[in-house]
């Protein structure tokens, strides 16, 4: 049984320049257990699944869908029990740990809320539960540290301070947006270390990352988004092996270490998507079709895949 | 804590260079320092003055004379009062007494109030019920104090009666204390809770799109959680900075209620200290309010050191950040030029679009005369009686502060004195002969009014429109202010803003205010001194230009 279910997401905004359509017909599936990574460049709508499972969105934002946590569906269910499951049974790691963190609050504070405010503790208690957690989260000195400011520290180490809260009340589902960015690579480095230790407490993980390394080291599945629609969602080893839509053969082609190739073209706009399939224009073994028709997802030997190319017909 | 040490030096310092300067301004103003000393209401004998010269030490070195000051006021002693045939330490004491019974409950109760509505009208700011307690304070807010304290009487006291109608000499039990008083404190305390109320909603709306505020959401918060566990302490710190300067206020401020409600407090004293020049009162009172002022200033920054830990690093000027850094690190030299582009544009769009309006306006009813130009002055007699900012404010309760819209609203706000100027600029110009000539040959009005009257009446536009930019500057300065600004655009009073809510006021950091403050100021000068000289040249060309049509 799934742990996390999204059905159908739509996610679209209401600005000035028109309906932003940001996540189109997403679907999904998290058992218990698992690691999965959500890769895509920037503004393709990784942020906005992250945010609408645990219906942080704005006002001006639109859901449609159902999002089915642990057999409860998180899009209709009340604002006090949407509440309860934040941060006790779902937590997520923001893109900015330096803007996420108070700054008027210490953070042994910011790290203890969790069991004061879920489980009730006195704040003592609630602080050297989360000196326990910094130290785990390798912090040389925690008693110190619970008694520090945000300003007071740089973005790596708030960074910890924030997965050390996403973990605190071993919740089953942990959302990491983007946790290395910003960060150089040491730090990144030491971040995916931390995450990849604590990562056995909870039940599952997803990890949305523009960093592929990151997703390849910790991930068991990968799913790729482009312009707020899913295209491919394999197995890990196999997708760094051989990735099958041509978006994401382009996304491994343009890291260092395969010959730094951009992809051509810029990311479409979200308001007035491409007609078609919506990665046509940039699409280097484009066909006739993909300009009219919109491509399902095709089953490919237990990979899925957005692409005609994969057409079995 | 040897910073706050620091401080308290740093406060002492004040005190004693402004008590000295109350030591040297008596002895060192024409006249007599007798009178200086001890008020006009002091009138003797020859003999008696040169007694009392030597009594007070006049005639002995100065550097002796400073030493007996000290004493005297080390030992409370401010001298005598010969108005009120008392000595002054005395009447002080008797009259802050009262001062404080008034001002200390309306100023905590109104803090409270003003904090707590403030909050929840930033936090819930959509729906009728916001915006009716919006309007609510904002009505407040705009009201004179001596006028509200009128209508109270009015009503409560002349025509229902519940409270007395004149202040209390019968000094009596706490029961007669508290009828007397309690109008009087209603006033002060609506008067602080809607100042209070606006820079504390303003405060929370933008907190509100704060990432931390999400952040906590996500773990868990609920609505309410979240604006009392996380957002009020960022939010109240500007609140901290006003209660400073309100209670410098509280004497000045008082002073109506004070003689509308006849009690006998600081500001009654003040006054009638003026009135019959009663120098020592006076001398005392200052030096009372000052030490008053610096006590609440050291201790509202003890409360910021103590809520913000961030007011405790260093962000001074360096070689690297020439103008310091803000408290999350930005440079304030970029963000300054950065500001200037924003504070012009803000004015440049509202010069152009109230000129062209303006101008329109102003031509039109110059020209066309009878019905057009008596709706159109009807008009414009209307625009100019709208208040501007709290038009302004009405309108940021609405719809998001955009800068658009800023600039949009002030610009329909601001022709109106264009249009004047121009209607009695085409009004002269209309009589002449060039103008006669080109209605005997048929030209169209339009034609007329766009080549004919539009080129004379130009140079009297051109300072009307760098008026327009400077004022839409320092209005845009003072909405930003307000946190009424676009918060998207940092323009030089949103930087003085966030001076103000960041507590740089209160902890002397001034490179975050006088950069800005002085850009808009030296700015703003150089756009008057470009206006002063159009006008001192606008006339000539249109005596030489007149002539020569004349001529043809
Ligand atoms: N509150 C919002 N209002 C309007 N558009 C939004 C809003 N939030 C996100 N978007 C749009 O949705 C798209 C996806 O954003 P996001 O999920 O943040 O991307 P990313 O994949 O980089 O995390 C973007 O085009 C963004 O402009
Ligand atoms: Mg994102």
């Amino acid at each position: 049984m799934s742990l996390l279910q999204i059905e159908d997401l739509q996610v679209s905004f209401e600005t000035r320049g028109g309906t932003v359509r940001a996540v189109d017909h997403f679907s999904l599936s998290m058992p218990e257990e698992e690691t999965l990574a959500l890769i895509g460049e920037t503004g393709c709508g990784k942020s906005v699944v992250a945010n609408s499972i645990l219906r942080l969105l704005p006002d001006n934002a639109r859901i449609d869908g159902a999002i089915d946590f642990d057999g409860r569906n998180l899009l209709t269910c009340n604002e006090s029990m949407m509440s309860s499951i934040r941060g006790q049974e779902i937590a997520i790691i923001f893109q900015n740990p330096s803007l996420s963190l108070n700054p008027v609050y210490s953070i042994g504070h910011q790290v203890g809320e969790p069991f004061r405010f879920h489980r009730h503790f006195s704040w003592s208690s609630a602080l050297s539960e989360a000196q326990i957690l910094l130290e785990r989260m390798g912090f040389e000195r925690p008693a110190s540290a619970i008694r520090m400011y945000p300003f007071q520290f740089s973005g790596g180490m708030n960074q910890r301070a924030l997965i050390a809260t996403a973990f605190a009340l071993k919740p089953r589902l942990v959302l990491a947006d983007e946790p290395t960015r910003g960060l150089d690579r040491e730090l990144a480095d030491d971040i995916v270390r931390q995450l990849d230790m604590v990562k056995d407490r909870v039940s599952s993980l997803l990890l949305i990352t523009h960093d592929l390394r990151l997703a390849r080291r910790i991930s068991k599945r990968t799913t790729v988004m482009y312009a707020g629609q899913i295209v491919e969602l394999s197995p890990t080893s196999l997708f760094f092996e051989n990735p099958l839509h041509p978006y994401a053969r382009g996304l491994l082609g343009s890291l260092p270490e395969n010959g730094f190739r951009p992809i051509p073209g810029f990311s479409p706009s979200m308001i007035h998507p491409p007609t078609g399939c919506r990665f046509h224009p940039r699409c280097s073994s484009v066909m006739k079709r993909c300009s009219s028709e919109r491509p399902p997802l095709f089953d490919v030997r237990g990979r899925q895949v957005r692409c005609f190319l994969f057409d079995p017909s | 804590m040897h910073v706050s040490g620091r401080k308290g030096a740093r406060y002492l310092i004040a005190i004693f260079f402004i008590f000295t300067m109350n030591f040297f301004i008596p002895r060192a103003m024409p006249g007599d320092p007798v009178s200086n000393l001890l008020g006009e209401d002091f009138v003797s004998g020859k003999e008696t003055l040169e007694q009392i010269r030597t009594e007070l030490g006049l005639n002995r070195p100065l550097i002796f004379q400073y030493v007996e000051y000290w004493k005297g006021i080390l030992s409370f002693n401010f001298g005598y009062s010969y108005h009120f045939r008392t000595r002054v330490s005395a009447l002080l004491i008797a009259r802050l007494k009262w001062t404080f019974l008034l001002v200390a409950p309306s100023l905590l109760l109104g803090t409270l109030v003003g904090t707590l509505a403030g909050a929840g009208a930033g936090w819930w700011d959509e729906g009728f019920r916001a915006y009716l307690v919006l309007f609510c304070f904002l009505f407040l807010y705009c009201a004179p104090p001596f006028f509200v304290s009128l209508l109270f009487l009015y009503l409560f006291s002349f025509r229902w009666g519940i409270f007395p109608l004149k202040g209390f000499y019968s000094t009596g039990q706490v029961g007669d204390i508290l009828r007397h008083l309690f109008l009087p404190i209603l006033v002060m305390t609506i008067f602080s809770a809607s100042r209070n109320f606006f820079v504390m909603r303003g405060s929370v709306l933008q907190e509100k799109g704060k990432w931390y505020v999400l952040y906590a959401r996500a773990k868990g918060l609920s609505g309410n959680q979240v604006l009392f566990r996380q957002v009020l302490k960022n939010a109240s710190l500007p609140i901290i900075t006003l209660f400073a300067l309100d209670f410098g206020f509280i004497f000045s401020g008082a002073l109506f209620v004070e003689i509308i409600f006849s009690l006998n407090g600081m500001g009654t004293l003040i006054y009638e200290a003026v009135l019959a020049r009663d120098y020592p009162v006076l001398q005392g009172s200052f030096l009372l309010i000052t030490l008053m002022m610096v006590l609440a200033n050291y201790g509202s920054d003890l409360c910021y050191r103590f809520l913000d830990p961030r007011v405790r690093q260093d962000t001074s000027p360096t070689l690297k950040h020439l103008l310091g850094t803000n408290d999350i690190g930005n440079d304030i030299f970029s963000e300054l030029i950065h500001g200037s582009r924003v504070s012009l544009l803000v004015g440049l769009l509202t010069g152009i679009l109230s000129t062209v309006l303006g101008v329109i306006v102003g031509l039109v009813s110059g020209f066309k005369g009878g019905l057009a130009d008596e709706v159109l002055m009807g008009m414009t007699d209307m625009v100019l009686m709208i208040p501007r900012i709290p038009l302004i404010i009405v309108l940021a309760a609405f719809v998001k502060p955009g800068f658009w819209l800023i600039a949009a609203v002030m610009g329909m706000l601001w022709w109106t004195s264009t249009a004047r100027v121009v209607r009695s600029q085409t009004l002269q110009v209309k009589t002449m002969h060039f103008i006669q000539s080109a209605r005997c040959l048929g030209f169209s009005t339009v034609h007329i009014i766009f080549s004919d009257l539009l080129p004379s009446v130009f140079l009297v536009v051109i300072p009307e429109f760098f008026l327009s930019v400077a004022s839409a500057m320092i209005s845009e300065a003072s909405l930003s202010f307000l946190g009424l600004g676009d918060p998207s655009m940092k323009s030089w009073g949103m930087m003085i803003n966030f001076a103000f809510r960041k507590g740089g006021f209160l902890n002397g950091m001034w490179w975050w205010y006088l950069p800005p403050g002085l850009c808009i100021t030296f700015f703003v000068m150089s756009i008057l001194f470009l206006s002063f000289s159009f006008e001192e040249r606008q006339f000539l060309p249109e005596i030489g230009g007149e002539d020569v049509t004349l001529a043809d």
